[in-house]
């Protein structure tokens, strides 16, 4: 081993065991996000390794990353695992686009009366489920109830827009026209930007209760519901606080899915995969960590794409996608954030080896 | 029984007044009215239908609480013993439909013959499945166990959708239905409930009778302690997994005997059998029934009195219901019981 | 056999980033030099002229030798076994007119065309549609599931590409949205309706016979509750009364509903599923031994799809059926399906034909257009009248907003396990038998 590479590891170690290196990384991060769309068209050679990825694809990799980094705020920091997120995530998109359609009302008061509604289902949830107790998968699988309960009630009230949902109405019939006030743009850029301003956002809240004692007490009731509460954390109140700040901002991705893609249905926000695509980029990245939702959103989708376009037989590429998933999950139970630290460990204890065999 | 029914007749009078709606139960309550009016109808002034179309609600409800018991069978197996989300439950299914499908063109058999042979070939992909996915996490937290299963499905699903396309496939059995006064039970049902008891039965024996029966229930009791008293528990995961897919390759096998399906069928019976699996309690056998049994009369009678679907807002209220007052279930605990 | 076009699509992904000559090599010799061939993909929406620069370039030669159709359909999923037909039908379409000597504007140039799969997915509808663009089609076509529908069009309209809508139900595609760019030759869900209602109620009334009574069976999604909330107002227009309504949750059996519609005795039971929901009602009708005097289907796939019919048998027989589907009076139609069985051993259904009817009016547009420009093929469908169609409808020619103004679903019945269209008068192949 050169000592050049074990000096840029240990430095590596050691800027991890800095306290600004999580912000840091955090904002490199959002960094290079913002300039994908730049970085994709970017040539060497007349070859563009990264032309595969559309803007489309970028958008909806950011709309997951989304969803996933709010829902790692409950179920990531407080270890409630909750399976009905689409519920807040089509709350967020019917109030939207119900009031934009039905009263003219701006899609932005929609958004923020959606999440409000999502945060307030959130505290109606929780309210029954912590009250009595429910744990693990009884836990996971209330939530899902809740979520396929709105899917039926959407369905069946025809004032709800009933199994067809709604279009989004043009935006002259709200607004002066396409812009920021009226979240509806002619082109795909401005609505990368919007939605990863979104992400910003819901990242800077994430970091910051990761920091503050209220991570710290939501970390204790991951760990040790008992012994937190024993040692006088209100463990109920911060659960509740938890799930209502998670279904709030899981709205905000979900508004936004009901703007870009012009129409919803109760089928298309409310189902059960949109239950798993939610929190997959957190498991796949790292449950509980503030990076994990990003990079595991930048691995889910961006890997599924690839298989997509690789793959020349319809339907082989959800195959294969399926195995990755898995081969990710077994080799990296704690998510691919977890990779560079335990190749540091890894080189660590092997260069430990040689100084000791060298003594 | 009565009861069963009544809160949904309630709710329709409110349905039915909702605005937009028509009313499809004019004809119902007209035809009510000139049938012998029960007791019920005369106390509570609720028009009900004729006996006999009561009867045929009565055993289709029946008759679909029975397919759901069996197919939460398996699901609440694997549940209660290895606190495992199988997600895969429902591709399992497909499989097995699919395998039944080609056993029986291959064979010219009956479709009867198929059904040992696809439980058999679900075991064994059960155990691969375990082997290869399950048994290197079964210690992480649950949230990997699901994501796996989900890859499981995804694979299985693709699978079965490139070898035979999306197509409704059925066997063309043309099983006919018994007529007892004018209440219908089709056969091909009757046949599938009658499978599904069979299995109920002969699963309940060998977990109560046979010695790896007693050490998957202490398994499911206590994992640790199992441990302790030297029960090979990777091996009983490794059993009970298998014993749970070949459970759903059972209710897949038996599902086209009265039924079309698609690569899609699965997935759509799976939520309706988490539901099943909570309501009746988590590995619980006869909760499976008892919670397939509330889902079907709660499907049947909703379906019929109620508008569009709206029955499946009962279904998962009741659900919802049941977690908080009961989270162990109707028939909690393990498999023991 | 479904493969070809998919590979295509897989060979484009890398063929065109690595800026080798390929597809669109062939397509353009202006953008192919240097990291300059990749400026023509960077416009996905964002920059939306850009995409046509790509397909500038292929009316840079006077007369292209081929025009590329971009069809955008679900190939895998749920919805697929519909969507393969669909593309399929896109496919022979164009098939057809090469063996007949290609564009004759365009001196003969093929057409051909490519598959993209979009899952049935909303997100993959505008992904699909880019990469289709980006292949160098200079139309589209798709996408059947209408989410997906509205995401593909809506690309295609920033691309500045047409998009001719094969099959997509919802009124809201069109009516709700200001687009340029889009055209749906079918009737929309409410025009079904409107059809079914007055067709039947003719023809039965027309022949002596009664109906005044109607029970629905719908899927309960967004096509049945449609055509459910339509048919609501037509049939009491018709005179005919609403006695029971059924809904259908894909995956289930279709017992209760029977035994409720058994309850509420209709002369008429209308059934809107796809082929697996029909195939349940039948064998629950056939299990309760039920027998409505009209079993009937409104935009019903499966009464239009022989391989359907026969495996319901005759419970289906002499029913009644409104889909948008083949002019029986023409031989041209008739020839279009039997080389459609031939050619793909898959049931020709009513999807099936509105896709082809579809892909008639692309290449009419096309030959009218004189050129593989979208902007030239969007201002041709803009005025054109195609009277040359397969479909069981007057001319199609597009109002402002898209659809077709003389969209029409006539009315089936099935004879010997046969689709016969028995009215409107001008389209009828026979008469109502009872």
């Amino acid at each position: 081993m050169s000592n050049a590479l074990s000096r840029a590891i240990e430095r590596y170690g050691a800027f991890r065991d800095e306290w600004y290196a999580l912000p840091v990384l955090v904002a490199v991060s959002l960094v290079v996000l913002a300039a994908m769309p730049f970085l994709r068209q970017l040539a060497l050679f007349g070859v563009a390794p990264l032309g595969w990825i559309s803007l489309n694809m970028l958008i909806v990799t950011l709309v997951w990353a989304t969803t996933a980094q709010a829902w790692n705020i409950m179920s990531g920091y407080t270890g409630q695992f909750s399976f009905g997120h689409a519920a807040f995530f089509g709350l967020g998109a019917y109030a939207t686009i119900l009031l934009t359609s039905t009263f003219a009302i701006s899609p932005w008061i929609g958004m923020l009366i959606g999440s409000t509604l999502a945060g307030m289902y959130g505290l109606l949830i929780g309210a029954l489920t912590f009250r009595y107790e429910l744990e693990g998968h009884y836990f996971a699988l209330a939530t899902l109830a809740f979520a396929e309960l709105l899917r039926y009630v959407f369905t069946n009230v025809p004032q709800l827009g009933g199994a067809s949902g709604f279009f989004r109405p043009l935006a002259r019939e709200y607004a002066d026209g396409p812009g920021l006030a009226a979240f509806q743009f002619t082109g795909d850029l401005p609505y990368y930007y919007l939605i990863l301003g979104f992400l910003t956002v819901v990242t800077v809240v994430s970091l910051a209760i990761n920091r503050s004692q209220l991570g710290y007490y939501l970390f204790a009731i991951r760990e040790r519901e008992q012994a937190a509460a024993a040692i006088g954390v209100p463990t109920y109140q911060y659960k509740l606080l938890a799930v209502a700040v998670s279904a709030f901002f899981t709205a905000w991705p979900g508004a936004f899915w009901a703007m870009y893609f012009n129409t919803i249905r109760p089928t298309t926000v409310f189902e059960l995969l949109v239950n798993v695509e939610i929190l997959l980029p957190a498991i796949v990245g790292g449950i509980g960590t503030v990076l994990g939702p990003i990079v595991g959103a930048l691995i889910v989708i961006p890997v599924g794409e690839f298989v997509r376009q690789s793959f020349s037989i319809p339907g082989l590429n959800n195959a294969v996608y399926g195995v990755i998933l898995i081969a990710i999950v077994l080799y990296s139970p704690k998510g691919v954030v977890s990779w560079p630290s335990r190749f540091v460990e890894l080189l660590r204890s092997r260069t430990d080896l040689l100084d000791d065999d060298g003594a | 029984m009565l009861s069963s029914f009544l809160p949904d007749a309630c709710c329709r009078e409110a349905a039915a007044g909702a605005p937009g709606a028509a009313d499809p139960l004019g004809g119902l309550a007209a035809l009510a009215g000139t049938v012998d009016a029960t007791a019920a109808q005369a106390v509570l002034g609720i028009s009900l239908p004729s006996p006999t179309i009561f009867a045929q609600y009565f055993v289709f409800a029946v008759l679909l609480g029975g397919i759901y018991g069996l197919v939460a069978l398996g699901l609440t197996m694997i549940f209660g013993v290895m606190d495992v989300i199988n997600f895969a439950h429902g591709a399992l299914m497909v499989v097995a439909m699919y395998t039944v499908l080609v056993f029986s063109n291959a064979t010219g058999l009956s479709p009867f013959f198929a059904i040992p042979f696809a439980v058999v070939l679900l075991f064994v992909l059960g155990v691969l499945i375990y082997r290869s996915t399950i048994a290197p996490i079964i210690d992480a937290p649950q949230e990997n166990q699901l994501i796996v299963t989900f890859g499981v499905l995804l694979i299985l699903i693709s699978g079965v959708e490139m070898a035979f396309g999306s197509d409704p496939r059925q066997l063309g059995l043309e099983l006919g239905s018994l007529n007892i006064s004018g209440v219908f039970v089709p056969q091909g049902q009757l046949y599938a409930l009658v499978i599904a008891l069979v299995a109920l039965t002969a699963t309940w024996l060998f977990l109560q009778r046979t010695m790896l029966g007693r050490a998957i229930r202490g398994t499911a009791d206590n994992r640790d302690g199992a441990q302790y008293v030297g029960i090979d528990v990777p091996r009983i995961d490794a059993l009970t997994f298998g014993i749970g897919a070949a459970l759903a390759g059972l209710a897949g096998g038996v599902i086209p005997l009265f039924q079309s399906f698609t690569p899609a069928l699965g997935d759509q019976y799976l939520i309706n059998a988490f539901v099943v699996v909570v309501l009746g309690g988590l590995g619980s056998f006869p909760g499976a029934f008892v919670g397939g049994l509330i889902i079907g009369f709660i499907q049947v009678f909703g379906s019929a009195y109620l508008d569009g679907s709206s029955y499946q807002i009962l279904i998962f209220l009741a659900f919802i219901l049941v977690l908080l007052v009961k989270p162990e279930g109707l028939l909690g605990g393990s498999a023991d019981e | 056999m479904g493969d070809n076009p998919a590979d295509s699509v897989s060979r484009r992904s890398f063929v065109k980033y690595s800026g080798a000559a390929g597809v669109a090599g062939a397509l353009a010799g202006c953008s192919s030099t240097g990291d300059g061939g990749d400026g023509s993909d960077g416009g996905d929406g964002s920059d939306g002229s850009d995409g046509s620069d790509g397909s500038d370039g292929s009316d840079g030669g006077d007369a292209p030798d081929e025009v590329i159709i971009g069809s955008n359909h679900p190939l895998s999923g749920a919805l697929s076994n519909t969507g393969e037909r669909m593309d399929q039908a896109v496919k022979l379409a164009a098939m057809l007119k090469n063996e007949s000597g290609g564009v004759e504007s365009l001196d003969g140039a093929e057409l051909s065309v490519v598959s993209g799969d979009n899952e049935g997915a909303q997100e993959l509808g505008g992904e699909v549609a880019q990469e289709l663009i980006d292949e160098g089609a200079s139309v589209l076509t798709g996408c059947y599931s209408s989410p997906v529908t509205s995401a593909a069009t809506r690309t295609a309209e920033s691309a500045g590409v047409p998009f001719v809508i094969s099959v997509s139900v919802a009124n809201s595609i069109l009516q709700e949205t200001e687009l340029n760019y889009a055209y749906r030759p079918q009737p929309p869900a409410d025009q079904m309706a409107i059809d079914h209602a007055r067709l039947l109620a003719e023809s039965i009334r027309d022949a002596g016979e009664e109906i005044e009574t109607a029970g629905l069976f719908y899927i309960d999604i967004s096509f049945g509750q449609s055509i459910r909330d339509a048919l609501r107002e037509e049939l009491p227009a018709n005179d005919i009364e609403i006695v029971a309504e059924t809904a259908y949750e894909p995956g289930d059996t279709a017992d209760t509903q029977v035994t409720s519609l058994r309850d509420a005795d209709p002369d008429a039971v209308i059934a809107t599923t796809y082929r697996s929901g029909t195939i349940e009602l039948v064998n629950a009708m056939d299990n309760q031994d039920y027998r409505p005097d009209y079993l009937t289907g409104c935009s019903n796939a499966a009464m239009n799809d022989i391989s359907a019919l026969e495996e319901m048998g005759d419970t289906v027989e002499g029913g009644f059926a409104t889909n948008f589907a083949l002019d029986p009076t023409s031989d041209r139609a008739a020839e279009v399906r039997s080389r459609f069985e031939s050619e793909f051993d898959s049931g020709f259904d009513a999807n099936v034909a509105m896709t082809y009817a579809a892909t008639e009016v692309i290449i009419a547009a096309i030959e009218e257009a004189g050129s593989a420009d979208p902007e030239d093929i969007n201002d041709a469908l803009g005025g054109i009248t195609v009277e040359n169609h397969i479909a069981a409808m007057p001319p199609i020619t597009f109002a402002d907003n898209g659809e077709n103004e003389n969209a029409l679903a006539p009315l089936f019945q099935i004879q010997d396990l046969e689709d016969r269209v028995v009215a409107p008068e001008e389209f009828a192949e026979t008469d109502v038998q009872f």
